[in-house]
């Protein structure tokens, strides 16, 4: 057991670099989402397409040697369908993910009105805030593009590296299309809490962020037959940037064009957002 | 760039709107605890708020330790901690990991955050209590929790906004004892925010009062406390000015001073009998005759234009 | 007089306790109206507006006769307003009525005035009902005039005038107030029950959405589908996905939503008469 001297001793110690100082938030939270028995087991359970992914990868190309179930799998063929297939499966699953850990990030200190006591530390305002998306973002990087391009790579080592040369696109596709879907589901988690101030409450408008505009942009493209109103619709969105960086034909009705600008811009009123609610004290004018 | 003064204000000047909050804020803070008094709305908190970066300034500049806080707002926050007026704390966090973050956030390596936060937390008495989520802390254990994450980087200036607000008697002394101990450690200078002169009083040698956004007054209290101490106050009955007249021609002069009392400076071992004795002659009561105190409490009073 | 406790005053009457409730209503209604909560069930109730802008600017006049359009109206009536956009409106105002000055602290003032908790209830839910309800309402109505707009003055004039068009507008019109007051009662007694009651409400909302994918068992358990009983128009046309199933008749579904609204309101009366305020635990 220690013996402590009840006194104050100043720290003449060392310090840690400015720069990396934020990191500390993404491990505070990993581990108190983490602390939740519930979300270990859906997050786990996020790894089920993976595996199946490396089971279906792995019979295609001993097909020759397993008899039945390679006859079986005979001609399926793992391409960048297959792929995105793959992606969009683990896009459903980040986004409760993001549901679940997005909201909670910030929510606690903006009721408790913690803001002025972690932003007086010397790791700055944005410093703070990408600690704060660090955590959904290594989260949703577990359940997407990683798992893929272990995949690929996986794909890589039965097939020989003449599949990847010829498949490129595919791990270019699977990182950047995760990403994009990353930086939407953390911006729109965090400027929802910033706004509804309580976890609750943020992840009933991150939920209707996903669902209102999509039925308004639906709506309008089926009544007035404006295509360019899915705009507004992040799924559709998101779908036409996944088809397009997969190479696929795009069936959205949205150009890959729009679908970008739209992504800048959702992300853009997110961070415009955070940056006028994340703020130590607010002034009254 | 660091500057022996914690504190070096030149005429700053802070406005949030269309509102002017600090207007030509002059002051340069030597001592070693610093009161900052002033009624609601004088710019306090906007004083703390600007020294942690939080507002930018209008015009003027402020100075922690020699760093700019407009262009060095980081480095300022590495020297200072801060403990704030409102309820803040991190929920879901036991009072030692509540801590260490904040060690971890300041710039502590995590190992060192951990025994810097079991060593804080013993220092403002909350060893026994540290493995508690801080949500089930009472008022005065949040208070101590509070000044505990402010202390665990060991910050060269200490922040205090209204530091014993809501705290009952007992707890109140005993935070104040912890402040008083603190500043016997050389390292340490502690601003203090508050609205109650005797918390300013018993801790601070320095007080900045502001009024309207504006300097009131910033005295040396602890010279003034020292000046005072051969003072005494005496409330009379009787016709005073007789009285006053006599003493004068014994070379005893007495000064009139707030609330119809008289003062006499530099009392010495036989300038109260004589009083005394000279009331006697003139028929004069003696209601009161105390040691001068409240020094505070006048200069409040002036600095608000508000003295009797 | 008196027994030294105080003059005894005559236990309440039901007219009372009805005063009582409408005066706090029309407190209420002024203070929701202006609230921030407000802007956004406006904005909710704004959204199913847009299509409809945008089909009277950029549409193709001619494409369908009126009755047609009508009919795809009172679709959108029932998929977007109905369980989307005023579902969301309800949750917004209704959920949060207790929950959130339980966050803030505050309920016990609304708890201090000398009047039962019930009828403090019921006022606050009359209030929000009738403010949420005139928000939707008014977009609705809107919506259906800009339906109308592309079909020209003649057949516009004709089928509200001389037709069936303002029985169907009312008949838009209140359906919005049912399901308001539905949705408004059951999210208050989810407000009243549950700690997180916005996790419970996407759970309604999700069901909701799933209506039409749902067999009819299962459609039986949402409060949309025995809305559709009292929608003016219905349509012929087969649904392109889910499972079609005819909608309830009116009695049936006047006899079900009175029956949720009745156990909502027990709910609420006997959640809010043993609510201990003790702002504890975060």
């Amino acid at each position: 057991m220690t013996i402590r001297e009840r006194r104050y001793v100043p720290w003449d110690g060392r310090w840690t670099r400015p720069w990396v100082r934020w990191l500390v938030l993404p491990r505070y939270g990993l581990r108190a989402a983490f602390r939740s028995r519930l979300f270990a087991s859906l997050y786990t359970m996020g790894f089920a397409a993976p595996l199946l992914g490396l089971l279906v990868i792995y019979v295609d190309a001993r097909a020759d040697q397993l008899g039945q179930i390679g006859a079986v799998l005979a001609g399926f063929e793992i391409d960048r369908r297959t792929f995105r297939l793959f992606l969009e499966v683990q896009s459903r699953i980040a986004f409760v993910v993001g549901l679940i850990v997005g909201p909670a990030m910030v929510a606690d200190e903006l009721a408790a009105g913690a803001l002025p006591l972690v932003l007086a530390r010397p790791i700055g305002r944005w410093g703070y805030i990408a600690g704060k998306l660090a955590t959904p973002a290594l989260l949703l990087s577990g359940l997407t593009w990683i798992p893929g391009l272990a995949l690929v790579l996986f794909k890589t080592s039965l097939s020989g590296s003449a599949w990847l040369l010829a498949n490129l696109r595919i791990p270019a596709a699977l990182f950047a299309a995760s990403w994009c879907w990353i930086a939407l589901i953390c911006l729109l988690a965090l400027a929802s809490t910033a706004v509804a101030g309580s976890k609750s409450w943020g992840r009933g408008l991150f939920f209707a962020l996903f669902v209102a505009p999509a039925a308004a942009g639906r709506a309008a493209a089926t009544i007035a037959g404006l295509d360019g109103a899915l705009a507004v619709d992040l799924s559709a969105t998101v779908g036409t940037l996944y088809q397009w960086l997969f190479g696929d034909p795009v069936t959205t009705g949205l150009s890959p064009a729009v679908a970008v600008l739209a992504v800048l811009a959702w992300c853009g009123a997110a961070a415009l957002v955070i940056d006028r609610r994340i703020r130590p004290v607010r002034i009254v004018r | 760039m660091e500057s022996d003064a914690a504190v070096l204000l030149d005429g700053l000047s802070v406005r949030l709107g269309r509102r002017p909050v600090l207007d030509g804020v002059t002051a340069r803070f030597g001592g070693r605890a610093i009161g900052l008094l002033g009624p609601n709305g004088a710019g306090k908190t906007t004083l703390i708020n600007t020294l942690l970066g939080f507002v930018r300034p209008t015009s003027g500049s402020a100075r922690v330790f020699g760093h700019d806080v407009r262009r060095r707002p980081s480095a300022v926050r590495a020297l200072c901690g801060y403990m704030p007026e409102t309820d803040a704390i991190v929920p879901g966090l036991t009072g030692v990991r509540f801590v260490c973050l904040m060690g971890e956030l300041a710039g502590l390596p995590a190992r060192d955050a951990l025994v810097r936060a079991h060593d804080v937390l013993h220092f403002v008495g909350l060893g026994e209590a540290r493995y508690r989520n801080v949500e089930t802390y009472s008022t005065g254990m949040r208070q101590l929790v509070k000044l505990a994450q402010a202390l665990v980087a060991g910050p060269r200036l200490l922040i205090l906004d209204e530091p014993t607000a809501g705290l009952d008697p007992r707890h109140r002394a005993e935070f104040l004892r912890l402040v008083r101990e603190l500043l016997e450690v050389d390292h340490v200078t502690v601003l203090i925010s508050s609205h109650l002169l005797r918390d300013v009083e018993e801790v601070c040698d320095q007080v900045l009062i502001l009024r309207d956004g504006r300097v009131a007054a910033f005295r040396d209290v602890a010279a003034e406390r020292r000046a005072a101490a051969g003072s005494y106050d005496l409330e009379l009955r009787g016709p005073e000015d007789e009285f006053v007249r006599r003493l004068a021609a014994a070379g005893v002069s007495l000064e009139r001073a707030p609330r119809g009392r008289w003062r006499l400076e530099e009392g010495g071992p036989h300038t109260i009998p004589l009083l005394l004795e000279t009331a006697v002659a003139c028929g004069v009561q003696v209601r009161r005759l105390e040691r001068r105190r409240d020094s505070l409490e006048e200069i409040f009073l002036q600095a608000m234009g508000e003295a009797p | 007089m008196s027994d030294g406790r105080g003059p005894l005053l005559p236990a309440p009457s039901l007219r009372l306790r009805l005063a009582q409730a409408a005066a706090i209503a029309r407190l209420e209604l002024r203070h929701v109206l202006l609230s921030r909560r407000a802007a956004s069930v406006s904005l909710l109730a704004a959204l199913p507006l847009v299509p409809w802008v945008l089909a009277a600017i950029y549409g193709t006049p001619g494409r369908a006769s009126l009755g047609e359009d009508l009919v795809g109206f009172s679709h959108f009536v029932d998929g977007a307003v109905l369980r989307l956009f005023l579902l969301l409106g309800c949750m917004l105002a209704f959920a949060g009525l207790v929950r959130r000055e339980i966050e803030n602290r505050t309920l016990h003032y609304a708890f201090l005035i000398p009047v039962r908790r019930e009828v403090t209830m019921a006022g606050r839910w009359a209030a929000s009902a009738a403010a949420v309800a005139t928000i939707f309402s008014s977009s609705t109505v809107l919506a259906l005039a800009l339906a109308c707009l592309p079909h020209g003055r003649p057949a516009v004039t004709a089928h509200f005038l001389h037709g069936p068009g303002l029985a169907q507008a009312a008949g838009f019109v209140a359906v919005i107030v049912l399901a308001t007051a539905t949705w408004g009662a059951v999210f208050l007694a989810l407000g009243l029950l549950a700690r997180r009651p916005v996790g419970w409400g996407l759970l309604v909302f999700v069901l909701e959405l799933l209506r039409p994918m749902l067999p009819l068992a299962l459609k039986r358990l949402t409060i949309s589908w025995w809305l559709t009983g009292f929608l003016p128009l219905r349509s012929q046309v087969k649904a392109v996905v889910g499972i079609p199933a005819p909608p309830p008749s009116p009695l049936a579904a006047a006899i079900v939503l009175g029956a949720v609204l009745a156990v909502a309101a027990l709910v609420v009366a006997w959640r809010v008469r043993r609510l201990e305020l003790a702002y504890s635990g975060g």
